[in-house]
């Protein structure tokens, strides 16, 4: 009996972990007019009915750098990969004075030009990051309602 | 008989009598002779000037540059294909500038481009639903591409300037030495027997194909110098441009619009 009861704290800690990791995604943002988001996901993933596609992940800080310094280093490596920045970065403040930069790119992908967008809010040790793509017709279309909510994104709820 | 002189060298010797009188009579022809020219001189020079000055008016002035053919100065339009375009400097460029223009609707932005280009006096030589290739006055392409840049994102955008002085007055210079040739091939016909005039007429052949190359570069040439070219692209022209290239900063690999999809 008394050997079973770590045995079962660490089982229902593991269970409470898994769990948390099971809940939906720590962001929060003002819905974006032309998105629906994939409310049962574990992640956070928005989509327009033409298909452009929304997503925030997180990623490690490491070596821990500052907000200027990712969006440098990233556009540096998408252009190098053959990526065409599309106009320059644009740095923001959201709506709860976060500080986050937009960076653009496009890059053919089968018979359309695609772009892919990259916001990027560095949040102590980590990176998280608003990502968005589509077909450029389509995401022309929608770019401003989507500056728009990404300016209300926040990566902790 | 042999004349020396004192080195001893020969010289042809006149008779006696010529050696003692003849000088002098020549010298008096000779006077007489040059104040008859110098008369005709002074009097032909005033006349000649006075043909000078009513000439003057009557020579024609190289064609400006800016009379490239415009459509509101038809004139222009057709003294346009004799009149090259050198630039300041008087050298023959061509212009060609590529871009890759994004918009949201492609055929409205061709025909804003096509009637833009017809305003400056230029045309469509290529229309294809990706792309767009317009040929301007070479002094309207920059009027051209700030217009193109309204239009949409401008992606990528190339301009190059060749130099075609050199090459237009080698084609020149091989054009005019080859119809010389072949007006000197057409005087030995007169003289020439029945072989020698078949052999002069396969030369004659040879030398008219050359001539005809020679103007269909120099026409491709003047051409080039005369329009700029505007290669408008609406979408990549490489469709596989995207290498992977990796990154010492590891979250960095993770970026890319395969693996988004992908993960989507």
């Amino acid at each position: 009996m008394a050997r079973s009861f770590p045995i079962a704290v660490t089982v229902l800690v593991a269970a409470a972990a898994a769990l948390a990791s099971c809940g939906p995604p720590p962001y929060s943002m003002s819905s974006p007019a032309s998105f629906k988001r994939f409310e049962e996901s574990r992640e956070f993933k928005w989509i327009t009915a033409d298909g452009v596609m929304l997503k925030a992940r997180e990623v490690d800080n490491y070596p821990e750098a500052a907000l200027d310094f990712w969006v440098d280093a990233m556009s540096r490596h998408m252009i190098a990969q053959g990526y065409v920045q599309k106009g320059e970065q644009r740095c923001f403040d959201t709506k709860r004075g976060r500080k986050a930069c937009t960076a653009e790119f496009m890059l053919p992908h089968g018979a359309e030009d695609w772009v892919l967008s990259e916001t990027v809010f560095v949040v102590e040790d980590d990176i998280v990051l608003v990502e968005a793509a589509g077909p450029y017709e389509r995401y022309a279309l929608v770019e401003t309602e989507l500056q728009k909510a990404v300016e209300t994104f926040e990566p902790r709820d | 008989m042999r004349c020396m002189t004192k080195h001893g060298n020969p010289v042809g010797c006149g008779s006696p009598h010529r050696r003692s009188g003849a000088p002098r009579r020549t010298l008096h022809r000779g006077l007489i002779l040059l104040s008859l020219l110098s008369v005709f001189i002074l009097w032909t020079a005033p006349a000649a000037g006075q043909q000078k000055k009513a000439a003057k008016p009557q020579i024609q002035q190289p064609a400006p540059i800016s009379a490239v053919p415009t459509p509101e100065d038809p004139d222009a339009a057709k003294g346009g294909e004799e009149a090259a375009t050198p630039d300041a400097t008087g050298r023959r460029t061509s212009l060609e500038s590529r871009l890759i223009l994004k918009v949201i609707n492609p055929d409205d932005a061709r025909a804003t481009l096509e009637k833009k280009a017809a305003e400056l006096g230029g045309f469509p030589i290529l229309v294809e639903d990706a792309s767009l290739v317009l040929k301007v006055p070479p002094e309207k392409l920059s009027a051209l591409i700030a217009f193109i840049a309204e239009q949409g994102l401008v992606l990528e955008k190339t301009l190059e300037r060749a130099d075609l002085t050199q090459e237009i007055a080698r084609l020149e210079g091989q054009l005019k030495s080859k119809k010389e040739m072949l007006s000197r091939l057409r005087g030995f016909f007169d003289d020439s027997n029945t072989e020698a005039t078949l052999r002069i007429e396969q030369t004659m052949t040879t030398i008219v194909a050359e001539i005809e190359q020679i103007k269909g570069q120099l026409r491709v040439a003047e051409d080039r110098a005369k329009w700029a070219v505007v290669d408008i692209a609406f979408q990549f022209h490489e469709r596989d441009r995207i290498v992977y290239v990796s990154s010492p900063f590891e979250w960095l690999n993770s970026v890319s619009l395969d693996r988004f999809l992908e993960e989507f």
